[in-house]
């Protein structure tokens, strides 16, 4: 691909990059899909006090300017590792989620389904757990892919703004290195370009696979039935015109 | 409201010419699994002021039937066959099924207008009932000022016995038992020929339900339309109808009169449904649903589609589909028929 | 029958009341969902509840499976007062099962039925390993007569129809033998041809098993078909209430009156000569926030007195039926004597 001003591989930084960029999106993703599960769940489902409190609490966390508290938790921990800056992210983006998740387990605690379980002696939380969360999946995975996407971008901005650790190398450290040093000027297009598609490459695939899931969760919604329509009337359009009887079979 | 006989109804219904003849129509629903008939070569020919019934369970197409009557199917659901023919009045008989959009609106709610199930779906929530009610009116008659459709929506909106000042109110404002009826004025703005009717009482109580109904009849005996009703209570139809159609699996398998389908209903299934409505006036006896569940679209018996349910059924009725036809007093599809006389039935109803 | 002269009902209700406050564009009202019932259910016996929606018939059906807490009055399971704790909500539903209207919703599509049944018996200690839980679950299945219960026993219930559902949703409730069941309105949304097998499923088990059965409706005819004795309900009060085939034969409130008019009776079909009764075609609806101090039907009553706009006539016993009407009790008093029951 080429070399960067201090000579190193932009190649081997892609690649290495790589690793940590994928790694902090999942277990930024993983750390708030938890969250947003378990805070919207018994937020949702017990509703109440204890469903007030932690309403407030999901508006707060997500009212707080992330970027702020990034830049002063920057300003503190120099050189913060991935485990750190995943934890981080994680920490504020679960939000969201939880807000979804909390509304759907609403709307749950309202089938009878589950007042039938308390009449037969069901534990609240193992109603929680074992009857009503797998009924929320549909809308966990997709929320989980959508993590890892936005944990990537936002761990590519914050190395992009020199926060996390100097040393290993990952595509917003490239682009900031890269913008640092003044690329876009020199026309040195592979030090920044390849991390920036990369980046977007990473988005556009868990989107992908997010309308995959789509078919299969939601048969409506399904591209198939619409091709499956189309064919159907383009053969009656055919049949009409080579003149076969409109009127069905008269036993 | 006028009391008529047996006699004097069956001459009113063949005295009348038709209105609505559905020839042969099939109707699809494609999907992944298959293309599934829920409507099955229906024949049915509806007569300029009748009332006609549409019975049937889950899975017997009334539904679907009633939606591809007025043209006003959803994908998936598909018209693969045969002819709907309007005989509008000062007009040809034209075939509905071939019409584009544009040529069906000079017979959207001006023939042929719909009233629903569910008066909440079908009325916009964030718009004021005047506003609604105009815009029916004003688009179907360019010859409307905005005063005069307003007076009209007052007038159709008393025709059903709501106070003319509501029409200022939101959806939400009226109670369920008044958006029915608001929902029904709307059908009726364009002085149709024909109002289709699927369910339009399920959703509300049976008191309320006697007062909607008793409203429609009365408005139907001053204004003549003829009206399809679709719903899965057949002793309400029995009540209103002239004339019932019974629907199973997607097909038509009796057709008759209000008295000819209590008293001597043919088809087994008919004579099953009649039985799981317990009566009211007299003696209570034990009485029995049909056995089993309705049928699997996507899997038809090769026969009768109500044979694996049938008390009554023979070899044939296992192979052969029984074809919809013409007996003393109606129709019926059903093998019994074409080998004996009425009298197997009467047996069947006091056993 | 069995005997309703029972010492103690197993079931009972004493001025019962739930009000809600709800505001309504800016309005504070009160909703009497229930205000003041008196209702007793004894062992073995159907006793049928029929109403309009409004009429706080499912309200009493979730007061007294502890779902809504009453803000008036006391409810009793056999004498003793229901105590709202987990240890005593363990107990009195082992004696009192609920079964709802909506069999689509009422089982969790994710799960096999096979795990439904499994978990009643597992909780309650009923079956214990395996081979013995599937054992009696395939026993319950038999019981509400799904045969072969084999193949039923792996499905998922978005494989069944609604009838089969609602029995699967008896069976669950059957597994911890229940004296007494609430079944609100458990045949609504089913097909017509399918109701009567549930119905006839609820007489059975009454038969069988000595169960007691509240049966809520706003369908008067199967009310009449399943029922012992039936009680009208109408804006939270009970206005009529007797053996069955007395009310519906002969009614006494002008609410039961107007109920059995405006039922679909297919004796009445078109051209049997057969009218509608006209005061069935009139009316308003029903308004549970009504504050003057009359009866709650005046409004729509045709046989309104002025009596009726300002007291609230009480439960007035005579000869085995009660009825709360004022036109009731003149008549009464007229002819034989009866006793007020107070309110």
């Amino acid at each position: 691909m080429g070399t960067t001003s201090s000579g190193q591989d932009a190649l081997s930084w892609l690649l290495y990059g790589a690793r940590s960029s994928m790694l902090v999106g999942l277990i930024s993703a993983v750390i708030g899909t938890a969250l947003s599960v378990v805070i919207g769940t018994i937020a949702g489902f017990s509703g109440g006090a204890v469903d007030r409190f932690l309403n407030g609490v999901i508006l707060v966390v997500q009212n707080i300017p992330s970027f702020a508290i990034l830049f002063m938790i920057a300003g503190l921990l120099q050189n913060a590792n991935v485990l750190l800056v995943s934890i981080i992210i994680g920490g504020l983006e679960w939000t969201g989620g939880a807000r979804a998740i909390r509304a759907q387990a609403m709307s749950l605690r309202g089938r009878d389904f589950t007042a039938a379980l308390r009449t037969i002696g069901e534990h609240p939380l193992r109603v929680i757990l074992v009857e009503v969360l797998p009924h929320l999946s549909g809308i966990i995975s997709p929320m989980f892919l959508r993590l890892i996407a936005a944990g990537v971008g936002m761990q590519a901005s914050l190395a992009f703004l020199g926060i996390g650790s100097a040393a290993e190398p990952s595509w917003g450290l490239m682009i900031n290195y890269a913008t640092t040093q003044n690329a876009l000027f020199n026309g040195q297009w592979w030090w920044f370009g390849p991390p920036g598609v990369c980046l977007a490459l990473i988005g556009f695939a868990t989107t992908m696979i997010n309308f995959g899931l789509d078919e299969v969760t939601n048969p409506t919604l399904s591209s198939k039935r619409m091709t499956l329509m189309r064919k159907f009337l383009k053969q009656k359009k055919r049949q009409d015109a080579a003149g076969q009887p409109k009127i069905g079979a008269m036993a | 409201m006028k009391l008529e006989t047996v006699a004097e109804i069956a001459h009113r219904i063949a005295t009348s010419p038709p209105l609505l003849e559905a020839k042969g129509l099939c109707v699809d629903y494609v999907t992944e699994a298959g293309n599934i008939r829920a409507c099955d070569d229906i024949n049915i020919t509806l007569h300029r002021g009748e009332i006609l019934g549409i019975a049937g369970e889950s899975a017997s197409g009334k539904s679907t039937l009633l939606a591809a009557l007025g043209r006003l199917q959803r994908a998936p659901a598909v018209t693969s066959a045969g002819q709907v023919v309007f005989h509008a009045k000062g007009k040809e008989p034209v075939d509905l099924t071939q019409l584009s959009e544009e040529q069906l609106v000079d017979y959207r709610w001006s023939g042929i207008s719909i009233v629903m199930q569910s008066a909440m779906a079908c009325l916009n929530p964030v718009s004021r009932l005047k506003a609604q009610f105009l815009d029916v009116l004003l688009a179907h008659d360019s010859s409307l000022t905005k005063t005069t459709a307003t007076a009209r929506a007052e007038e159709l909106l008393q025709m059903v016995g709501i106070p003319s000042h509501r029409i200022n109110a939101f959806p939400h404002e009226l109670s369920g038992g008044m958006q029915q009826r608001a929902l029904i004025a709307l059908s009726l703005a364009c002085d149709p020929e024909l109002v289709l009717m699927d369910e339009p009482t399920t959703a509300v109580d049976v008191v309320m339900q006697r007062q909607i109904l008793a409203k429609v009849l009365e408005l139907q005996e001053k204004l003549g339309f003829a009206i399809a009703f679709v719903t899965h209570d057949l002793s309400l139809l029995l009540e209103i109808s002239d004339r019932i159609a019974i629907m199973y699996g997607g097909k038509i398998v009796e057709v008759g009169t209000a008295a000819q389908m209590y008293e001597a209903p043919r088809h087994p299934y008919t004579q099953g449904l009649r039985n799981a409505f317990p009566p009211l006036t007299e003696p209570v006896r034990k009485l029995t649903g049909i056995p089993g569940s309705p049928p699997n679209l996507l899997n038809l018996p090769q026969g009768c589609a109500f044979a694996p349910r049938c008390s009554q059924k023979i070899a044939r009725c296992e192979s052969e589909i029984p074809a919809l036809l013409d007996i003393p007093g109606g129709r019926a599809a059903c093998h019994l028929l074409t080998q004996e006389t009425l009298e197997p039935a009467k047996e069947a109803l006091n056993a | 029958m069995p005997e309703t002269t029972e010492q103690v009902p197993v079931l009972e209700a004493r001025n019962l009341a739930l009000h809600f406050d709800v505001h309504v564009g800016g309005d504070r009202k009160t909703i009497k969902a229930l205000d003041g019932v008196d209702l007793k259910l004894y062992a073995g016996e159907i006793m049928a509840l029929v109403g309009e929606s409004g009429s706080g018939k499912t309200t009493i059906a979730r007061v007294f499976s502890l779902i809504y807490k009453q803000t008036g009055g006391e409810v009793f399971f056999r004498g003793e007062p229901i105590k709202v704790s987990p240890r005593h909500e363990r107990e009195y539903f082992n004696n009192v099962q609920l079964i709802f209207q909506d069999p689509f919703a009422s089982l969790n599509s994710l799960k096999k039925i096979s795990y439904i049944l499994g978990r009643v018996l597992k909780i309650h200690g009923l079956a214990k390993g395996r081979k013995d839980v599937r054992q009696k679950s395939l026993e319950l299945l038999e019981r509400v007569s799904m045969s072969p219960a084999e193949a039923y026993i792996d499905r998922y219930p978005t494989d069944l129809s609604g009838g089969q559902r609602q029995r699967i949703a008896i069976a669950r409730s059957l597994a911890v033998s229940p004296s007494v069941i609430l079944a609100d309105e458990p045949t609504s949304m089913l097909d017509a041809s399918i109701r009567l097998d549930v119905l006839n499923l609820l007489k059975d088990l009454r038969e069988e098993e000595g169960m007691a059965v509240m049966y809520i409706t706003h369908d008067i005819a199967s009310a009449r078909y399943l029922s012992d004795r039936i009680s009208v309900m109408y804006g939270g009060v009970i206005v009529e209430s007797g053996p069955t085939e007395e009310v519906i034969a002969n009614p006494k409130h002008p609410y039961t009156k107007l109920l059995l008019a405006a039922a679909p009776n297919p004796a009445r079909f078109k051209g049997s000569g057969v009218a509608i009764p006209s005061e069935a075609a009139a009316g308003t609806g029903m308004d549970n926030s009504k504050t003057h101090g009359g009866c709650r039907f005046a409004a729509r009553c045709p046989a309104v007195m002025d009596r009726c706009l300002s007291q609230e006539p009480a439960l007035l016993e005579l000869g085995g039926r009660q009825s709360a009407c004022w036109l009731v009790e003149d008549e009464a008093q007229a002819g034989t004597s009866g006793e007020l029951v107070s309110h």
